[in-house]
């Protein structure tokens, strides 16, 4: 008896039900697969954007911007040609070759990907918080590795034609970039002083020159000296509040390859300069201090006074092609944004990257 | 654009849900009978469990909440959850979204577009979020702790104070007087680790009710899942996410003489938890340790007929600790409170409740770098008029004090009105507007980049509703009720990186939330066979409509984890010793991001469990019950990358002696 009075209750209840989940339940549209290459390859017209992610999620992403039409063509590239996640904390990016080399740190990882179609070709894994890569060859690359903090770390020797770790070098603590100069290989040393030079015949330390502290950024110049930005320290208590128990102010150091000991020092009055990078001529070095952006001379004996740009910026960028300045935006709550500039310090554009853009690869 | 479709889609839902319900009563019509018991409004909340004698009766709060939007959890429902936790309740039951990290792990509630922070918690009409972090984790709420779970829907700051912004939930364990002894013992073992049992024993004759509750529950979570890899989707298991948590509750009343009654309860939770990392990030072994404490005890007088007066002390601890491969924070935050309310019933029509709260924190928090306290005080006015037994108006309002700043007065008015009834249903028309405020939690204003000057958030709410009954004596009912709702919510906190790049807390936003709530539930009883069957509906629109140039997130997208469609369908139903519960959700898709582009997509879940019931003497009997969840084997995440478990079987064994 129940059963006819109720039915057409039931009938409407569900049909109403399932309209409204069928109106309503749709989910936004996934952009489908990439079609044919991401971007030509090598001629330096696409920037590829390295955005970090938040911490403690695998959402860390590679923009790719083209240079020629003046768009993003895409704001998570690995993910959209090869259908799965990058990973947490996506540090740095280096092209070898036609290989791309994605250094994904919280994750402990290498993605390798080739450049003409950023499909991907292998991972190296179970690394210790990796950082950035250099290639000595076409067959060989170094990559820092932080391990632990507060304890040494080590630069990893990966073999790039099987994209396996070969041998572990222990280095100074918090291993940061890295730079191939003179046959040599030089690992800042960013919780110390020091520089550890690596000899890449015999993979070994061969000598660690002292500079000052937080050694993170470094470059060579036209004239080849090395330029070496050093943060300096600031040390926090173990737990919250993270109470600064001591800071050490920052410096710019130049030194000859040969004669390492003999240090040009420029101080910085309070903090520490970051965000290093110099431009396609090699004559011009660029980095982050404060809240601005400075230019300064190779020939310079002395920091700048004004800033070149008056604003903050999380990354920074010099196309090597027309010395464009790219400096990058990043909230983390939200998709960051990228400013571009003339060489005179004169906004271009702007565009929209994704979450905590980092640096920039010219390709 | 957007307010037209968005009215446009209010109008399809209403039209089709009243559709729908109405004609299913019309069809109805001709069957005369009698009108039913009496409609279960919010007003009938204010009635204790039927009492033998009536010389002490408490007003509940919700006696004063007319015009508002409840959902009821009771005993018998949630007995079925009684070693599970407020999480696994909410997410099974209510369309509400329940923002997870994975099983055991952090779970914050979302109430009608807003965050965690706006939704207030209270056990005995004490506020029990944690006064840090100014939200309560469900996962640390075990369900059997209490007997009912009220969630009321919507803005009600003169009513429940600090948060109530999205909504309450509101914790009881209500007295049946002169009930008797009963005990029971669970015992349950599932997939992955999973044991857990509770006991439970109440007593109560005409003078003295007694209730002691305590559960355990450990998993090792290490379920399979899938993680996307250069060769493809590898099955892995997950790890670190084994949890372990217990809970004890006591809670005695003792009557004294004609006029008083004292009350006490006592509840105590730990947890200690690993802390499930995402998918494709690295394990650095994170955990956390939670405790709290909670003891209570009050006094109520009955002075006549007319005056009832009420004093209530309360004491809470609550300990997070924190570890990873790298730091350690650790937090502990002791609260003292009172309240006192006297409430004067002028006559059958009118009463009027006064009182305050007063708080005091007092922390020690590592992430504040030294002991800091804060004094909260509210004064309250609460009023209750029924001109005519169809009519039932409430005007309420409140002033808090918070450590020398003045958040806003909040009234409410809200009203009820019976327009339409017949033998066999009625309908009513519900309307509230509520001002709603929260005060900046402890972490806003003390962390070492906090602002003790952050102003209180404050927010402006309506809403509207059409409550339909359709009641019979037997051999079933059908309530239906549809509320729409809107709210602004000003001086909303945002956490942003300042220019040294710390985070700190800032009154950036307003926000906009609004939406539709449609639920209907079917009672009956049909020989041995009885059903309670419940569906409920939310669509959810929730945006930053302003902002400040400071705030990069953009306005007019949808709030990341605000699904703007929920849907729940749950139906109990028993026959004979047999016992079946069936629980169907659908969450709609969530952004991920405040700029709205990455999203998670929707899922079904289905669980459910089949019991039978077995008298093994007099007095005694065992139910054995079958329990299965995510029974379509639904990969889904609630959260991004965290992974949820497949499908999962859990067998209990329960014994009852009464």
């Amino acid at each position: 008896m129940f059963q006819l009075r109720l039915s057409p209750f039931l009938t409407r209840t569900l049909l109403t039900g399932i309209g409204a989940l069928t109106l309503f339940g749709c989910d936004p549209e996934s952009d489908g697969p990439l079609t044919g290459p991401p971007a030509p390859a090598g001629n330096g017209s696409n920037v590829y954007v390295v955005n970090e992610g938040q911490f403690n999620t695998p959402n860390g992403a590679i923009s790719l911007f083209s240079k020629t039409s003046k768009t993003v063509v895409d704001n998570n590239l690995f993910t959209k040609v090869n259908g799965r996640i990058l990973g947490d904390v996506v540090q740095s990016m280096t092209v070898v070759g036609d290989q791309g080399y994605i250094v994904v740190n919280a994750t402990g990882k290498v993605e390798v990907v080739t450049m003409a179609d950023f499909k991907q070709v292998a991972t190296i894994d179970r690394l210790q918080q990796p950082r950035y890569l250099v290639a000595v060859s076409s067959s060989k690359a170094y990559l820092s590795e932080w391990v632990e903090r507060g304890k040494p770390g080590r630069v990893a020797v990966i073999d790039l034609r099987t994209n396996t770790v070969t041998k572990s070098i222990p280095v100074g603590r918090q291993p940061e970039q890295l730079l191939l100069a003179n046959g040599r290989l030089y690992v800042a040393n960013s919780d110390e002083n020091t520089i550890s030079v690596i000899n890449p015949t015999s993979d070994a330390v061969e000598t660690t020159i002292q500079v000052q502290d937080g050694p993170s950024s470094l470059v060579q110049d036209k004239n080849g000296n090395i330029w070496v930005a050093c943060a300096g320290i600031t040390r926090y208590g173990p737990a919250p509040t993270f109470a600064v128990v001591s800071s050490t102010k920052g410096n710019m150091i130049r030194f000859a390859p040969g004669t390492p000991t003999n240090q040009t020092v420029l101080p910085f009055a309070s903090g520490g300069p970051s965000n290093l990078v110099i431009n396609g001529a090699k004559d011009q070095l660029y980095y982050s201090y404060g809240s601005a952006v400075y230019q300064l001379n190779a020939t310079a004996t002395t920091l700048p006074a004004t800033p070149l740009l008056r604003r903050n910026f999380y990354g920074l960028g010099i196309d090597p092609q027309d010395n464009t300045i790219y400096g990058s935006i990043a909230p983390f709550t939200t998709t960051g944004k990228v400013i571009r500039y003339q060489p005179t310090g004169m906004a271009i554009d702007s565009f929209g990257v994704n979450i905590g853009p980092n640096s920039f690869v010219f390709y | 654009m957007r307010t037209q479709r968005f009215w446009r889609r209010w109008l399809l839902a209403a039209i089709g849900l009243l559709g729908g319900f109405f004609g299913a009563s019309s069809s109805q019509a001709q069957q005369t009978h009698a009108v039913g018991s009496s409609p279960s409004d919010s007003s009938q909340l204010s009635t204790v469990q039927v009492l033998p004698d009536v010389r002490v009766q408490a007003a509940r709060p919700g006696r004063f909440a007319v015009g508002s939007r409840l959902t009821t959890i009771d005993s018998l429902a949630l007995t079925q959850y009684r070693t599970g936790t407020l999480t696994d309740v909410l997410a099974a039951r209510t369309p509400l979204f329940i923002k997870n990290y994975g099983p055991g792990q952090l779970s914050s509630i979302t109430i009608r577009g807003t965050s965690a922070r706006h939704t207030a918690v209270l056990w005995n009409g004490f506020n029990i979020n944690l006064p840090s972090l100014g939200e309560a984790d469900f996962a640390l709420l075990p369900a059997g702790g209490n007997t009912r779970v009220d969630v009321q829907h919507g803005p009600a700051g003169a009513t429940y104070g600090t948060g109530a912004v999205g909504g309450t939930v509101l914790l009881s364990s209500p007295i049946r007087w002169g009930a008797g002894t009963q005990v029971s013992a669970q015992l349950d073992a599932g997939q992955y680790g999973l044991e857990a049992g509770s006991l439970e024993g109440r007593f109560s004759n005409q003078k003295v009710a007694v209730r002691t509750a305590a559960s355990y529950r450990e998993a090792r979570n290490d379920f399979p899942y899938n993680s996307p890899e250069i060769t493809g989707l590898v099955r892995r298991r997950q790890q670190n996410a084994a949890v372990r948590q217990w809970s004890l509750s006591q809670d005695a009343t003792l009557r004294l003489g004609e006029h008083g009654e004292l009350m006490a309860a006592i509840w105590l939770t730990d947890a200690d938890r690993q802390l499930q990392p995402a998918i494709g990030s690295g394990n650095n072994h994170a955990r956390e340790q939670d405790q709290s404490r909670r003891l209570l005890a009050g006094y109520r007088h009955v002075a006549s007929g007319r005056h009832e007066s009420a004093v209530r002390v309360a004491w809470f601890e609550d300990v997070i600790d924190y570890q990873n491969d790298d730091l350690t924070s650790n937090s502990r935050v002791r609260t003292t409170q009172a309240q006192a309310e006297h409430t004067v019933t002028f006559n059958s029509k009118a009463s009027l409740r006064i009182g305050g709260e007063a708080q005091h924190f007092a922390a020690e928090v590592d992430g504040y770098g030294k002991p800091v306290s804060e004094n909260r005080f509210s004064g309250f006015g609460l009023l209750r008029y029924d001109p005519v037994p169809r009519l039932q108006l409430t005007a309420n309002l409140r002033q808090a004090f918070i450590s020398g700043r003045r958040p806003p007065l909040a009234p409410t008015v809200g009203a009820e009105w019976q327009f339409w009834q017949t033998p066999v249903q009625q309908v009513s028309l519900k309307v509230s507007a509520s001002r709603s405020y929260r005060a900046p939690t402890l972490n806003e204003r003390f962390w070492r980049t906090g602002d003790p000057n952050l102003r209180p958030e404050n927010g402006i709410g309506y809403e509207a509703g059409l409550r339909h009954q359709f009641t019979k004596n037997a051999p079933w009912n059908l309530q239906t009720e549809l509320t729409a709702y809107h709210q602004l919510v000003n001086d909303w906190v945002q956490w942003l990186p300042n220019t040294q790049g710390d985070y700190t807390p800032r009154n950036l936003r307003q926000v906009r939330a609004r939406g539709l709530e449609a639920s209907s539930q079917l009672t009956g009883h049909w020989g041995a066979y009885s059903l309670v069957a419940r569906a409920a509906y939310g669509f959810t629109e929730s945006e930053k409509v302003e902002g400040r140039a400071e705030d990069p997130d953009p306005s007019g997208r949808q709030l990341p984890y605000v699904p703007l469609h929920s849907f729940a369908f749950t139906t109990d139903q028993s026959w004979h010793k047999w016992q079946l519960t069936t629980g169907l959700t659908f969450t709609g898709y969530r952004y991920t991001d405040a700029s709205a582009v990455d999203f998670l997509p929707s899922y079904t879940l289905l669980n459910a469990s089949l019991g039978r019931t077995l008298a093994i003497a007099p007095n005694w009997a065992v139910t054995v019950l079958a329990q299965g969840f995510n029974l379509t084997n639904r990969d889904y995440q609630v959260y991004a990358y965290r992974a949820m478990p497949p499908r999962n079987a859990a067998l209990s064994l329960r014994l009852t002696w009464r």
